[in-house]
């Protein structure tokens, strides 16, 4: 499912919903499902590959979202509460970032081994193509720590960091 | 991984780990060692064994970090330094071109060794550039000889070879996970394993640099004022 992830937006508000499927929109090749309640959700938990779940969703079922923490991205009141690492200020800003980079280390954990998502074959392009990664982000309508995530994820997969090897495996690769 | 001291034989130190044989050759030791302790031999030769167990226990171990590097010199430092250097300008750098060069004359059908052997020189010369660096900046700074003012910062920062670093994992990765089509296994082999060599010797020597060069050039310049950005020579 190269670059394909699943989200369960549970417990939030239309609002938040909305916000969120918008904000996923821009970031990659994701689907969402949204639950009002964990019950309905419970059967259909192995489909999905993160979480995106209202503080109290997430302290009333504990037991599902601990072993499940690095994929959880937790909201409350409009703001980022918690997931595997907690940055920002929590507002707005920083939910669209976590969710970016949750999405962007879900889509490559989940790409067959060693196979490029399309999202890091075009970050591949353009950083063959001199950008640097803030120029990369903005061209993509990403953060900074997304387009580092990616290139975090390439380098995984191909061994390859600097600009100028990325380069060389683009043209190796027709990806130019 | 056990420390090596002052009693510790020689041959064992290179009996366990071969890859510090051209480490103990810059600091003045040659093959042919006997069965003397470290100790010995640095004294039969007229080297500092303090330094001697600094740059080869920072080499063998990664965990290890000197304690006290005032006991030593700068320049034995700066001179090991130099002499890394230019093993990798007279030695190290032409033996893989040489072998890649075998590799490429040798290796029939297709294939994309010469896009590999692109990246290499890519590689080299940025290395070139890092030694340039060496010589004309940092070395004579660090040692005193130049005139004029320099920023300590920059000059610091300009200390480790880490883009060099990147881009030799990078070339490794070329070849262990992407060379492509037809090529002589032998010498593949001969310039991967020199590649891989020259990597440890400048991955372990960086270390050297950032736990042995650094603290010192801090400690040395450490006394000028705090306001002052700069080292006055």
């Amino acid at each position: 499912m190269s670059g394909h992830v699943r989200i369960a937006l549970l417990g939030l508000t239309p609002l938040e919903t909305m916000g969120m499927r918008e904000a996923l929109r821009s970031t990659a090749a994701v689907e969402t499902e949204s639950f009002s309640d964990f019950a309905s959700f419970t059967p259909l938990a192995d489909r999905f590959d993160g979480y995106v779940a209202a503080a109290a969703v997430f302290v009333a079922n504990l037991e599902f979202f601990m072993p499940r923490r690095q994929k959880t991205i937790i909201i409350s009141a409009g703001r980022v509460m918690g997931e595997g690492s907690l940055s920002g200020d929590g507002g707005e800003l920083a939910i669209m970032e976590e969710t970016s980079r949750l999405v962007a280390e879900l889509g490559s954990r989940d790409d067959a081994a060693g196979e490029l998502s399309a999202r890091e074959k075009e970050v591949i392009r353009e950083v063959a193509s001199g950008k640097t990664n803030k120029e990369i982000a903005d061209g993509l309508c990403i953060s900074v720590n997304t387009v580092i995530t990616h290139r975090k994820n390439i380098a995984s997969k191909l061994g390859i960091k600097s600009a100028s090897g990325l380069s060389l495996y683009a043209m190796m690769n027709g990806l130019l | 991984m056990a420390l090596y001291n002052g009693q510790s034989r020689l041959r064992d130190v290179i009996f366990s780990h071969p890859a510090v044989i051209p480490v103990i050759n810059r600091l003045g030791v040659r093959l042919g060692v006997g069965d003397g302790t470290i100790a010995d031999s640095c004294r039969r030769l007229g080297i500092d064994s303090s330094f001697f167990l600094a740059v080869v226990n920072t080499y063998i171990n990664d965990d290890y970090f000197p304690e006290d590097g005032s006991s030593f010199g700068f320049r034995e430092t700066v001179d090991y330094l130099m002499k890394t250097d230019n093993d990798y300008l007279r030695l190290q750098i032409p033996n893989i071109e040489r072998h890649l060069d075998m590799l490429m004359t040798r290796s029939r059908g297709e294939n994309n060794l010469y896009l590999l052997r692109g990246f290499f020189h890519e590689l080299k010369r940025e290395l070139e550039s890092c030694i340039a660096a060496d010589i004309e900046n940092l070395f004579p700074v660090l040692l005193g000889e130049d005139r004029g003012e320099v920023s300590y910062s920059g000059l610091l920062e300009g200390a480790r070879h880490e883009g060099v670093e990147e881009k030799i994992d990078d070339l490794l990765s070329f070849f262990v996970m992407h060379l492509k089509g037809e090529y002589e296994p032998n010498l593949c082999v001969a310039v991967v394993t020199a590649i891989f060599a020259l990597r440890k010797d400048i991955r372990q020597n960086n270390r050297i640099r950032s736990r042995i060069l650094l603290p010192q050039a801090e400690r040395l310049f450490g006394n000028l004022s705090s306001n002052e950005n700069s080292i006055r020579k």
